[in-house]
């Protein structure tokens, strides 16, 4: 804890340093809404929605020199939902929005790497995710990001089942109160760790790369990452393991993996996820296919087909459409999918 | 499934030939803004001395740039 602290007072130390001449500061954000047709086999109706696959925010940030080699800084990105896409469900159509924090911390970088205090990312968020299908603000691995509050429905009554308890893609331990460090880049790779609090301690480690494939990078470019979290939950350590990986040809054709297991009271939750794609000039499709097993009861099969399309008719609007079917297999039990289809934009500003 | 993963991740690293940066598409996108114009950010410049602009930043522009310019050369099919 003293090491901890320690680290911490240097980073602030540094920030704090850090003289205010010749320092720009940033201001960039974005708008992303949507139009959600829901239809879940008894009801369904349109909502209007703020697209949670990459909700609508903004952010500041500023950096400057903080000695020989040395440069620290700020990041405050907020985001602010109104009808969140994952929040929205038949009894609840209107969900007041909030201001939630996304990051908020101070940094230092040099050769060493980059070290960040304060709340953000922590060290394997988005391993699951990684994606260069160019289609992520339309779906990707957290389907749940698009209706995961809908619960599916047996006899005609809600079930208790909802789409993100049976079907998250368990990303780790996303963004919390923590101290972050990340390597320099060497060939591609990153390694990231951190250790911070949630509802628990949380510590999370991933393995990171990026890079052209081949002699003269002729295979394309790869993605990929792999990940680590334990969260010290009072009944069970919530151990979470997995990664993603991501490749996508000069051709425009391009395929995503990712994969998951976390360890619950008497089972373990597990996901797993393809997606093909193709990008061609400003248009880019893509299918995909998720499955989830024994993530809300032993047992569950839950499943996710989709396409989703994006159009960029500008450098920053974006027009994407989705199509996908939820179902579930859950034993002695008859539930009734889920079918949603989406259309809006998102414009940075 | 989790070694095949991490064999995978291995072995297609391994013809790596040169890195480049990722960004989530679920971030806010690189590239210019409706208001903030070529840039996408609204800068305000602190103090006296103009620093020059941070390395990695300008990176990330020219190759938001770079792509750009493939994907207009990408014939539409």
């Amino acid at each position: 804890m003293k090491t901890r602290l320690l680290l911490a007072f240097g980073a602030a130390a540094l920030a704090a340093n850090v003289q205010a001449q010749g320092i720009d500061l940033k201001l960039s954000g974005q708008i992303n809404r949507a139009l959600m047709r829901v239809d879940d086999g008894v009801e369904n109706n349109w909502f209007n929605v703020d697209n949670a696959n990459s909700s609508t925010r903004f952010r500041f940030n500023a950096e400057g020199d903080a000695g020989p080699g040395l440069r620290a800084g700020i990041l405050w990105e907020m985001e602010y939902k109104s009808n969140a896409s994952n929040a929205v469900t038949f009894p609840l159509r209107q969900v007041s929005p909030t201001l939630d924090e996304r990051h908020m911390d101070v940094f230092v970088r040099g050769g060493f790497g980059t070290l960040r205090l304060g709340q953000g990312d922590g060290a394997a968020n988005g391993a699951s995710e990684v994606d260069l299908s160019g289609t992520t603000v339309a779906h990707y691995a957290s389907t749940t990001d698009i209706g995961g509050a809908f619960q599916y429905r047996t006899a005609g009554v809600l079930s208790g089942a909802s789409i993100s308890g049976t079907i998250s893609n368990q990303d780790f331990e996303s963004r919390y109160d923590r101290l972050h460090y990340q390597s320099p880049s060497f060939s591609g790779f990153m390694a990231e760790v951190s250790l911070g609090h949630k509802a628990t301690d949380i510590v999370e480690f991933a393995l990171r790369y990026s890079g052209k494939l081949g002699a003269l990078g002729t295979l394309g470019t790869l993605a990929g990452a792999l990940g680590y979290s334990n969260a010290d939950d009072p009944v069970i350590d919530i151990k979470t393991v997995g990664g993603s990986v991501s490749w996508l040809h000069d051709s425009g054709l391009n395929l995503t993996f990712a994969h998951t297991t976390r360890d619950l009271p008497g089972r373990e939750g597990k996901f797993s996820y393809l997606k093909a794609g193709y990008k061609f000039g400003q248009h880019a499709v893509s299918i995909d296919y998720g499955m989830g097993d024994d993530q809300a009861a032993a047992g569950d099969e839950a499943k996710v087909y989709g396409i989703g399309y994006v159009f960029t008719p500008l450098a920053w609007a974006e027009i994407f459409a989705l199509y996908k079917l939820h179902s579930i297999d859950r034993p002695g039990v008859s539930l009734e999918d889920i079918n949603f289809f989406m259309v809006g934009s998102r414009i940075k500003f | 499934m989790r070694r095949f993963l991490l064999v995978t991740f291995s072995l297609l690293a391994g013809c790596a030939a040169e890195p480049v940066p990722y960004h989530s598409g679920n971030e806010i996108p690189r590239g210019p803004g409706l208001l903030s114009g070529e840039r996408g950010e609204f800068s305000l410049r602190m103090g006296s001395s103009a620093a020059p602009r941070d390395a990695s930043e300008e990176k990330d522009y020219q190759e938001w740039r770079e792509e750009r310019k493939r994907r207009q050369e990408t014939p539409a099919k």
